[in-house]
């Protein structure tokens, strides 16, 4: 209910224009057809036991007024189910639909769409204002006035409170009683004043409109609709101003007393850090400059001692400071010696590695020459074919390079998650390697490594291995082969993925013939599991050559 | 004046005597040196101030240093030792900079 009454407060204040002057002229008759049937039903019952089942009848005359006025604006369809206007409802839910939107919205969808009920939501506003008091007696009137009274006032905030008092002073309590008697009984006091005249009936309203829980906040909404429609009634404007002047002192002076009780109760001091960004300065001192200007202070062999004491103190001090010193310089050493010991290793293991690898060449190529020297030339030849094939001898040509970089990754403001959408992945450079094997190219390598049988191109994480070492942005793809290599793989599906991605996700993409290149070899393959097969070295040819075009980018 | 002298002093003792600290002592250094800039600026701001006291400066250094000592020992021994350091460090911190900075208004008027 609550929501409903917040929202309904608002679009009550924007309806009344429309809604008071539209109301009356025509929503009367068409709308009272159905509305008005309801609202009188309603009200005859609860008219004959106004008093003992009051708060019951009220609260749904008080509905249905409610109900029509705020529902017109508002969030009528709770107070519609709990009436079962069924009308009312579906009309007050369609409306809600459009109140939902906009209050302006909402009045001008009256106006278009539902026209019929918008009049009748105002006619029955009007009538119940007016029909209140009829059943529920000579006070119902006055209520029904104040009621509205205290609904305008009720739009402001602070005016809660009136309300409540509102239904006691009424003495409706059988208004009230539904859910709010007690609160009546407290409040009742406070109200009465402005109260008295006008607000029996209001509490009734307020009742009806706003369950018992959230019954007082609510009402208010509503009720500035109804300031609009019940000064058409009477006396409403006298009635408002008193009562929200009313209202006030009563509510705010209570607190305010409150407050003052406490304030004097309390006493703040500065916590530890605000006193010590304050006054940093010790204390003792001021203490101790009182204290001589009281004439306490030391004097004589005391002051002179102190004195000495302070000197001796200030020597310890820079004793202290040329020890820290020190100490910190003989730390640095040692702490540096461990980070030198370690770049010291890092450095003899990196240069091993180099002397290894040069030595490895160098007996590659002690065994090359021994392995030529013992082989006929044709044999040799052979298997320098045979090696620049499979990727094991470097090989030199012409062809393409396709040139792959990643596009640019934005982080997301909201969540700073940097978009990966752009990189190029395992799978782009594998299209883009098998694509050149299917144009022809001979030998393949990305960012220099060689690609073979058994290469492999895959992601761990951001980074691309090929063979298991990493390669980065710009992928540059190298492949020796037919001079149209270039022309093919652009024209090829390969080509046309790239310019898509370069397109849509701005990677960067180029392909260019290349004149002269190098290949390096690739590392030689070290079998576990698989073992040459001797006999027929053809047959085994054969299939790899066919293989390796489709395996090279796996 | 005095005490400008007694400083150097101190400093021309520590070099003469190269003294070498225990290495028990070694973790509490850096603190009672934060500890003793803190007495010290406290000093020199009340000299600036007019209230300067021999007592209060003699007193407050000492039980800056060995308080300071006593809790980075503690938080050594609890296994917090580093953060009751940084508390230290910040509440000593905050009370150096609140003192140079009235010290420099003292002398530059700024």
């Amino acid at each position: 209910m609550t929501s409903p009454h917040g929202g309904p407060a608002n679009r009550s204040q924007q309806p009344p224009p429309t809604d008071p002057p539209a109301a009356p002229d025509a929503a009367q008759p068409p709308n009272g057809t159905q509305d008005v049937p309801e609202a009188p039903a309603a009200q005859p019952a609860p008219k004959p036991t106004p008093d003992d089942h009051a708060p019951d009848d009220r609260v749904s005359e008080d509905r249905t007024p409610d109900d029509h006025a705020p529902d017109d604006h508002v969030s009528e369809d709770r107070t519609p189910d709990d009436h079962a206007p069924d009308d009312h409802v579906s009309e007050d839910r369609a409306r809600d639909d459009h109140v939902s939107e906009d209050r302006a919205r909402d009045d001008r969808a009256r106006d278009d769409q539902a026209p019929a009920v918008i009049p009748a939501v105002t006619p029955q506003a009007e009538p119940p204002a007016p029909a209140p008091p009829a059943p529920v007696a000579p006070a119902g009137d006055a209520e029904a006035d104040q009621a509205a009274d205290w609904f305008a006032p009720g739009t402001q905030q602070p005016e809660p409170r009136p309300d409540e008092p509102l239904p006691s002073p009424g003495a409706t309590t059988a208004d009230q009683a539904p859910g709010s008697d007690d609160r009546v009984d407290a409040i009742e006091p406070g109200l009465p004043e402005a109260a008295t005249e006008v607000a029996p009936p209001a509490g009734a309203i307020s009742p009806a409109v706003a369950p018992p829980p959230d019954a007082e906040q609510p009402p208010k909404p509503r009720t500035g609709n109804r300031p609009a429609e019940q000064p058409a009634v009477a006396a409403s404007p006298a009635d408002e101003g008193v009562r929200v002047s009313a209202p006030n002192p009563d509510g705010v002076p209570a607190p305010a007393s409150v407050e003052g009780d406490e304030k004097p109760q309390r006493t703040f001091t500065p916590d530890f850090l605000t006193e010590l960004f304050r006054n940093p300065l010790d204390p003792g001192y001021a203490d101790a400059a009182a204290r001589r200007a009281r004439g306490d202070g030391p004097t004589g062999v005391r002051k002179r001692m102190l004195s000495g004491i302070s000197a001796l103190t200030l020597v310890a001090l820079g004793f202290l400071l040329v020890v820290a010193y020190r100490q910190t310089v003989a730390d640095e050493p040692a702490r540096t010696q461990a980070r030198d010991e370690l770049i010291g290793q890092v450095q003899s293991r990196r240069s091993g590695t180099s002397q290894l690898q040069a030595r490895a060449d160098r007996l590659r190529s002690e065994v090359a020459d021994l392995r030529e020297q013992q082989l006929g030339g044709a044999a040799v030849a052979r298997m320098q074919e045979l090696e620049a094939e499979t990727g094991l001898a470097a090989v030199r040509g012409s062809g393409a390079r396709v040139t792959v970089g990643d596009g640019p990754t934005p982080i997301d403001p909201v969540t700073g998650v940097r978009s990966s959408d752009a990189r190029v992945r395992d799978t782009d450079l594998q299209r883009a390697t098998n694509a050149l094997w299917a144009a022809g190219a001979e030998a393949i390598a990305i960012n220099g490594q060689r690609l073979t049988a058994t290469s492999t191109i895959r992601q761990a994480g951001e980074a691309i291995l090929v063979d298991f070492r990493p390669v980065t942005t710009p992928y540059q793809i190298v492949a020796i082969g037919p001079d149209e290599l270039a022309a093919d793989f652009r024209k090829g599906a390969g080509g046309q993925f790239f310019k898509a991605l370069n397109s849509r996700y701005g990677m960067s993409y180029d392909v260019a013939p290349v004149g002269d290149v190098t290949l390096e070899a690739a590392t030689e393959p070290n079998f576990r599991q698989a073992s040459p097969v001797t006999p027929s070295p053809a047959k085994s040819q054969s299939p790899t050559i066919t293989t390796s075009p489709s395996e090279g980018g796996r | 004046m005095i005490p400008v002298v007694a400083l150097i002093a101190g400093v021309v003792l520590g070099i003469v005597f190269h003294p070498t600290v225990p290495p028990a002592l070694q973790p509490y250094l850096p603190i009672a040196v934060v500890a003793a800039l803190d007495a010290v600026f406290g000093g020199v701001r009340a000299k600036l101030d007019g209230i300067f006291d021999d007592k209060q400066f003699v007193v407050s250094f000492i039980a800056n240093v060995l308080v300071a000592g006593v809790i980075v020992y503690l938080g050594d021994q609890l296994g917090v030792g580093g953060q009751l350091s940084t508390g230290v460090v910040v509440v000593l911190g905050v009370r150096i900079f609140g003192n140079v900075a009235a010290i420099r208004r003292h002398l530059f008027r700024a």
